[in-house]
C-alpha cells in the first residue's frame, strides 16, 4: 500500500513542470518510419530548400552569417597552420586515449569490428537487458571489459576528446539505427516521449524547437530541425566571450537545452533517459553521414 | 578526555559559523531583492519574460528579435482588452495547446504584476 502512494508522490513531484505533449508532426505515427516520414513531410513544406545531406548542416541552412562564421572555423580546422590549439589537442588527446594499450596489451579498437572504422553509425544499439547502449557507453564498457575504469559522460577533457577522435573513424559512415525488435521499439518510444514532452519552467518539448519551430529565428539564431543534429556531434563551441574552442557531446548539449528551458534538476549525460532520447534522435538522422568534429556556435 | 571532547565540539561549531557565515547573506540577499518591475528589462533580458527571443517590435527593427511569435504591432487595435494580453502571457496554453509560449505566470517565470508591467508596456507598439 505505501508503495503506491510514494509513486504518486514522485510522479506529481517530477511532473510539476512536465508532462503534457505538444503535438506535433511525427507524433501521432505509430512506427519509427512513420514518425521520421511524418517529420519529413512536415519540413518538406516549412524548409523545402533543405534536403538531403544537408540536413546534417543544420541551423547554418537559414542564415548566410552563420554559413559564413561557420565555413571560417572549420577551413581554419583544415589549416595547418591556422588550425585552433584547442581543435588540435581534443583530437590529439583522443587518438591518444584510443591508441593506449589498457593494462592487459588490448586497445579500444580491439572491442570493435573493423578496428572501430565505421561502427559509430549503428550506435545508439539497445541490449539484452532492453537499455539503450550509446557509442559512449560501449567505450566505457570496451573498458570495463579490460578492467579499466570508464570515464565520466559528462567529462569532455576525457569522454568529450575520445567520442570525437573515435567517431571520426565513422566520418562519412551514413547512420543506420536499427528499430525493429520489440526492446528496441519499446525504447524508441521511450525516447519519443521524452522528445514531445514539455520540460523545464519555460515548458518546452525538444520537437517545440526542432520540429514545430525549427528554421524559425530565437532572437538571433536559427533553431535547427531535428533531422541532421545527431550526425555530426561531438561539436566544438566557442565561448561567447573568449571565442575558445570547447568539446560538446551530444548528451552535454542536451544538457545545455534543459538548462535553457529551465529544467530544475535535468537529467544527466549518460542517464537512461538521455540514451533513450538519443536512440530516438539518432534514428531521425538515419541516412545522413557522420561527421565528428563540426563547428557550431 | 572530556576538555579535549568540549574543545573538538567547540571548534566544530566555530567551524560552522565560520563556514555558513559567507553563504549566509546570499540567499537573504535573493529573498529580499527587488522584483524587476522596469518594462523594458523584463521584455528584453533573456532571463524574464524575453518576449524579443521570439517577438519583434515593429518600431525597433534595429533590435535583435525572433520571428516565432508575431511582432508587437498594432498592439492596441489587436488587443483593446489587456486583459485578453495578460491571459496569453500568463498561460497560453489555455488558448492553444501545443504553442511554443512558456506559460509565465502558471510556472512563475514572472509575477502578475510583471505581466501587467509588461502588458501595459507593449500596449504601446
Amino acid at each position: 500500500m505505501k508503495k503506491p502512494i510514494l509513486f504518486l508522490a514522485l510522479s506529481f513531484s517530477l511532473s510539476a513542470f512536465a508532462g503534457q505533449i505538444v503535438h506535433t508532426a511525427g507524433l501521432a505515427a505509430d512506427t519509427p518510419e512513420g514518425t521520421l516520414a511524418g517529420v519529413k513531410d512536415f519540413f518538406q513544406q516549412t524548409m523545402p530548400q533543405v534536403k538531403g545531406d544537408a540536413f546534417v548542416d543544420g541551423a547554418l541552412n537559414f542564415n548566410k552569417g552563420a554559413r559564413e562564421y561557420n565555413d571560417f572555423w572549420e577551413a581554419r580546422f583544415k589549416d595547418d597552420f591556422d588550425q585552433p590549439d584547442e581543435y588540435r589537442k581534443a583530437f590529439a588527446t583522443g587518438k591518444a586515449m584510443w591508441e593506449k594499450p589498457f593494462a592487459d596489451g588490448k586497445t579500444f579498437a580491439d572491442c570493435f569490428p573493423d578496428g572501430g572504422k565505421g561502427v559509430a553509425a549503428s550506435y545508439p544499439k539497445v541490449d539484452a537487458s532492453g537499455a539503450v547502449v550509446t557509442f559512449e557507453k560501449a567505450l566505457n564498457q570496451c573498458l570495463e571489459a579490460h578492467h579499466e575504469k570508464p570515464l565520466a559522460y559528462g567529462n569532455m577533457k576525457t569522454m568529450g576528446a575520445l567520442s570525437l577522435y573515435a567517431r571520426r573513424l565513422s566520418d562519412g559512415a551514413r547512420i543506420h539505427v536499427e528499430v525493429s525488435t520489440p526492446a528496441e521499439k519499446a525504447a524508441f518510444e521511450r525516447g519519443k516521449t521524452l522528445f514531445y514532452t514539455r520540460h523545464g519552467q519555460l515548458g518546452m518539448a525538444c520537437a517545440s524547437c526542432h520540429v514545430q519551430q525549427a528554421g524559425r529565428t530565437l532572437r538571433t539564431e536559427e533553431l535547427s530541425p531535428v533531422i541532421g543534429q545527431a550526425a555530426h556531434f561531438p561539436v566544438f563551441r566557442p565561448n561567447k566571450q573568449t571565442a575558445q574552442l570547447s568539446v560538446t557531446t551530444l548528451q552535454k548539449r542536451y544538457l545545455g537545452c534543459q538548462k535553457n528551458v529551465k529544467v530544475k534538476n535535468p537529467y544527466k549525460p549518460g542517464s537512461p533517459e538521455l540514451n533513450d532520447l538519443e536512440f530516438f534522435h539518432t534514428y531521425m538522422s538515419n541516412g545522413l553521414p557522420l561527421r565528428s568534429g563540426a563547428f557550431r556556435k | 578526555m572530556n576538555k579535549k571532547l568540549l574543545a573538538a565540539a567547540c571548534s566544530a561549531v566555530l567551524l560552522q559559523a565560520c563556514s555558513s557565515t559567507p553563504s549566509a547573506p546570499e540567499p537573504q540577499a535573493k529573498a529580499s531583492r527587488p522584483v524587476e518591475m522596469n518594462p523594458k528589462v523584463l521584455v528584453e533580458n533573456n532571463n524574464m519574460g524575453n518576449c524579443l527571443a521570439c517577438h519583434s517590435i515593429a518600431k525597433e527593427p534595429n533590435v535583435a528579435a525572433g520571428n516565432i511569435g508575431p511582432p508587437f504591432v498594432a498592439m492596441k487595435q489587436r488587443f483593446p482588452d489587456k486583459a485578453k494580453l495578460r491571459a496569453i502571457i500568463y498561460d497560453e496554453q489555455v488558448n492553444n495547446p501545443d504553442t511554443i509560449m512558456p506559460p509565465f505566470g502558471r510556472n512563475k517565470v514572472l509575477t502578475a504584476e510583471q505581466i501587467d508591467a509588461i502588458a501595459d508596456y507593449i500596449l504601446q507598439f
